[in-house]
């Protein structure tokens, strides 16, 4: 399913009271600008409503799907209350029609910042004091949308803004799951080097999906930004299955092996992270923000 | 690390003096062995005469499963009685929650204040099989059904084959730590053999130590193992807060032969507990040829005890009555218990565990010369509890 074809001009004639709309990024579904509106900045984010290709024939599953994560997005930074999520703009989930394609769009708060990504490019590897705080704020993301028994089930770099003032922000709440809605597939959607082992098993009756997954990706994130390597993805080349049949089996080595200045309790934090199985991290998100608050005052 | 008194038939005044002397932190009451009213008693007395005590009790539901069972005093128990007999199929949802509400009820209800309340629970011989499905639905039933003010502990019984797959481990244990509004895991293994035997293979008893740790010392729940006996020191070294041993085999070591109909026996030999050996040689034959051989303060544990046996040249069985056999081990568990404890990691305990093991060992060859070992006081064990250590080790790389 294409993004929808559109420009800063369609953006205004969507929403009339946009100012300076600049085009920010184009993802596989959506397509996000950046706009003021009453004298603030926003993030708005549109999404195709409607199939425009015949030869792809009845799209009506996936624009299901399609609607329903950006419902689930809207619905989910309405429900949690942390700074720590990124918030919904005056715009609520709106549909409408531009240059003949029916779209349906909505606005988040826009951050000043950068996303993990770059920030990696543009300083290198964290030291432990700031790993500590992304860990304790993205958990506090994590912990809002758990609240409502849903999971992020996307967290990677790309996903998390550093406001330039120091705060992480957990964004992109389109693939959020909530466990209580059997209506919901559980069907492997997201950025697999970022899947938890229990994310890539859809065969056993039993396994376990909860807010550990998401402290899974978190731990990866945790080990990338401090060593400037993906645990499972240690050289370049790899293909999705190879990365994912190492996060399967692969035990990398603890991140001071990669950077020597990195203290043994940071290494106990991320390595429990990475446990192959949920029972081997944390019960609880609180005992994992306590590890890392003791991270704070022992560096 | 407490050691707690596994409850069982005419425990006159053991328990108590056993508790009062320090050599046990509390008890696990047995509702098979006493009825309601003196099992209130009990937990009373004990409560108020040793403040700080650990006072709980099984709830023993497992036997409910049972066709014509050993149930003792267990059908005074409106929980029990109403239902028992069960069959996999009877265990709908509705069920559950009225047996575990009941359960829970008479333990919130007694007039002691129990240290916890415990869930009742069937026997779990596969962690991939209906019956595990029974078992997680009960826990987690008790969990949404406790009262608040008293921690829970969510029983369990679960039988050496399930520990052979450490996939099946690993999957139970994600089940059961989901279980977050627990205060612990009151956890027993079912032995396959009912005869005296300290160890389990070492695949079992080191799949049984992973599921310890992985529930106290990875997610931080409280941890009692129950029957655990001489096995107590490996579980309380890797993350057990506490274990338990009772006074006959049958609350040393659970086996479901207890609750069946009795095919008839003999009276328990008289054993000494002795922690150089880390075993229980029987006073005769076993301990009086180390006596003869001029060796018994090699073998002893240096518990007041001691005195009936020291000193006189020969072993006077009078001087050695059952009560004091009892209390004599509890001593030994304990001491063991706290020898370990006293080590801060895990990994400096299961040292120290090797450690004994390892003299144990040598001290089993030593006295081999003198005294012929019946196998149920090893050292068979001893080199299943070191290969278990080894495994652990090798698997939690520790």
């Amino acid at each position: 399913m294409a993004i929808p074809d559109l420009n800063t001009s369609d953006i205004r004639s969507l929403v009339p009271n946009s100012q300076d709309v600049l085009e920010l990024d184009r993802g596989g579904q959506k397509i996000v600008f950046s706009a003021t509106i009453d004298g603030t900045r926003y993030a708005i984010k549109a999404l195709r409503a409607n199939p425009i290709d015949p030869a792809i024939g009845d799209e009506s599953d996936v624009l299901d799907d399609v609607t329903a994560r950006a419902q689930r997005e809207v619905e989910t930074m309405q429900q949690c209350d942390t700074p720590h999520l990124v918030k919904m703009g005056p715009i609520g989930l709106t549909t409408g029609t531009v240059r003949g394609q029916q779209v349906i769009y909505y606005t988040e708060e826009f951050i000043e910042g950068q996303n993990l990504w770059s920030y990696l490019r543009s300083h290198g590897p964290m030291d432990v004091q700031e790993l500590a705080i992304l860990g304790t704020h993205i958990a506090q993301g994590i912990r809002a949308i758990w609240q409502f028994s849903k999971i992020h089930r996307d967290i990677k770099p790309g996903n998390i803004m550093r406001r330039n003032s120091g705060e992480f922000i957990l964004l992109d709440m389109g693939l959020v799951f909530d466990l209580t809605d059997e209506s919901l597939s559980v069907s492997p959607v997201g950025t697999p080097k970022y899947f938890s082992p229990e994310q890539l098993n859809f065969v056993q009756r039993r396994t376990v999906l909860d807010f550990r997954s998401d402290l899974f990706s978190l731990g990866i994130v945790l080990y990338e930004m401090s060593t400037g390597t993906h645990p499972f993805a240690p050289s370049k080349g790899l293909t999705t299955w190879e990365v994912i049949g190492n996060i399967h089996n692969l035990h990398p080595p603890a991140p001071s092996r990669v950077v020597s200045t990195l203290p043994s309790e940071f290494d106990r934090v991320v390595m429990r992270m990475l446990g192959k199985k949920p029972a081997l991290r944390y019960r609880s998100i609180d005992l994992f923000i306590r590890d890392l608050n003791n991270l704070m005052g022992g560096s | 690390m407490s050691l707690l008194i596994q409850c069982g038939y005419g425990p006159s005044a053991k328990i108590e003096n056993a508790i009062s002397e320090g050599v046990a932190k509390g008890v696990i009451l047995s509702p098979r062995h006493e009825n309601p009213e003196k099992l209130e008693k009990r937990a009373g007395a004990l409560l108020r005469d040793n403040p700080g005590a650990t006072v709980m009790m099984d709830p023993q539901y497992y036997v409910a499963t049972l066709p014509n069972p050993k149930d003792g005093k267990l059908p005074y128990y409106d929980y029990y009685a109403r239902n028992s007999g069960m069959t996999r199929t009877q265990f709908t949802n509705r069920r559950i929650h009225s047996i575990v509400k009941d359960c829970l009820s008479f333990q919130a209800n007694l007039e002691a204040e129990l240290s916890y309340h415990m869930s009742p629970t069937v026997l779990c011989d596969d962690f991939r099989d209906y019956w595990s499905q029974i078992v997680l639905n009960m826990a987690s039933e008790a969990m949404d059904l406790q009262d608040g003010e008293t921690g829970l502990l969510v029983s369990l019984l679960i039988g050496e084959g399930a520990f052979h797959s450490r996939d099946a481990v690993e999957d139970f244990a994600d089940a059961l730590t989901q279980l977050t509004d627990v205060a612990g895991f009151y956890l027993v293994l079912r032995r396959d053999s009912s005869s005296l035997d300290h160890s389990p293979k070492p695949e079992i008893l080191t799949n049984l130590m992973y599921l310890v740790y992985i529930l106290s010392e990875i997610n931080q729940f409280e941890v009692w193992v129950g029957y655990s006996d001489w096995c107590g020191f490996m579980l309380e070294a890797v993350g057990a807060n506490g274990t338990a041993g009772g006074w006959f085999q049958k609350e040393r070591q659970f086996s479901m032969s207890a609750f069946q109909p009795s095919r008839g026996g003999r009276q328990p030999r008289p054993r000494y507990s002795s922690i150089p050996l880390l075993a229980n040689p029987l006073l005769f034959p076993e301990l009086e040829d180390i006596i003869r051989a001029g060796l018994l303060d090699r073998v002893l544990s240096g518990s007041p005890f001691d005195a009936a046996l020291v000193g006189r040249g020969k072993i006077d069985e009078g001087a050695w009555p059952r009560d004091v056999e009892a209390r004599a081990h509890w001593y030994s568990l304990s001491t063991l218990s706290d020898s370990i404890g006293k080590h801060e990691s895990i990994d400096d305990r299961l040292n120290a565990c090797s450690r004994l093991i390892r003299v144990s060992r040598e001290l089993h060859t030593q006295l081999s010369t003198v005294v012929n070992f019946e196998r149920p006081t090893g050292p068979e064990h001893l080199e299943n509890w070191q290969s278990a250590i080894v495994l652990f080790k090798s698997l939690t790389g520790l």
